[in-house]
């Protein structure tokens, strides 16, 4: 119902809605961002909206909506510091932030569009582990330029099918963060269960 | 080889809980989102699947667009007032014209059967 509401705000108010749309799913809010510029790129079609006008606010708001996430995370930083002085879990969140560190801008290209559910909570991670602004911003530029042109162009391209669109498009993305978090979580888990091994046979051997 | 199996997931439940029911959950994830891809995929050639169902966002430019209908075939059709400028959704012609959105939408419903018929 509130999709059906704001496809009909977008025709009413135009790109500056659209704009809000994509700032606001960068901060994990429920918002049908893709369906929104999938429609945007319909009207671009039909010539409802012009090109520029739909990429440009998207990606304006999608890459302030980033900023916002990573400010928000930064505020918390706080947070991790204290867990980081933790006896038990500290050495672990101390290792994951300077993994964030160190190659955490590839991390923030691809959850940008290729993984693209998981991004709000990579810009909180990344504000939270106080990674390089500059960098963040850059990859952020890189990745949502790459997500609003797909879905704009999706969207300009099927103009008359995008409902299907948008269902075949949400659920690959879906499929794309489950199998990336499958993987890793996967990977910590036999490097976790290797450690344990080894402990244990240390144990015996002594 | 599945006593082994089980063996090390017990050992991992008991070890790493937090971890492998993360792993479990991403894992029933992608099983989920895999199988809806190949219920798409089966349906793809389905042409019911590909059409567009009219909806109140939609303007007299992307109707025509989508339906291959001409603007001036659609405009008469739907009753857009004149002087309702930019662009109107089914809903702001339905409250232009003083009628309830419905009605918009069944003349819009019978324009797309009319011109499937004279295809």
């Amino acid at each position: 119902m509130i999709t059906e509401w704001l496809l009909s705000a977008l025709a009413a108010y135009g790109v500056l809605l659209l704009g809000a749309v994509t700032f606001f799913s960068c901060l994990a809010l429920p918002v049908p961002s893709s369906l929104m510029m999938l429609t945007s790129g319909a009207f671009v079609a039909s010539g409802d909206l012009p090109l520029a006008a739909a990429v440009g606010s998207a990606f304006t708001g999608a890459v302030l909506g980033d900023q916002a996430g990573y400010m928000l995370g930064r505020g918390g930083s706080g947070l991790l510091d204290r867990a980081a002085a933790h006896p038990k879990r500290g050495p672990l969140i101390q290792r994951a932030r300077k993994m964030m560190q160190e190659r955490g801008g590839l991390g923030v290209f691809f959850s940008r569009w290729l993984v693209s559910p998981l991004g709000p909570y990579v810009n909180l991670v990344a504000g939270a582990a106080r990674t390089d602004r500059v960098q963040f911003t850059a990859w952020s530029i890189a990745g949502e330029a790459i997500w609003v042109s797909v879905y704009v162009g999706l969207g300009t391209f099927f103009a008359s099918n995008i409902d299907e669109v948008a269902e075949v498009a949400g659920n690959l993305s879906g499929l794309l963060a489950a199998l990336a978090l499958t993987v890793v979580s996967g990977w910590f888990l036999l490097r976790a269960h290797r450690q344990s091994e080894r402990r244990k046979e240390a144990a015996r051997m002594r | 080889m599945l006593g082994l199996m089980l063996d090390t997931a017990r050992k991992l439940a008991r070890r790493h809980p937090v971890l492998l029911t993360a792993f479990a959950l991403a894992l029933v994830a992608t099983v989920f989102f895999s199988a809806r891809m190949a219920y798409f995929a089966a349906h793809w050639k389905d042409p019911e699947f590909h059409m567009q169902e009219p909806a109140t966002w939609m303007t007299p430019r992307y109707i025509s667009h989508a339906w291959h209908i001409p603007p001036e075939v659609v405009k008469p059709a739907l009753q857009v007032p004149d002087d309702l400028a930019g662009r109107p959704t089914l809903e702001a012609i339905a409250r232009a014209r003083g009628v309830p959105v419905a009605v918009v939408m069944a003349e819009l419903e019978a324009l797309i059967a009319s011109q499937g018929a004279a295809e």
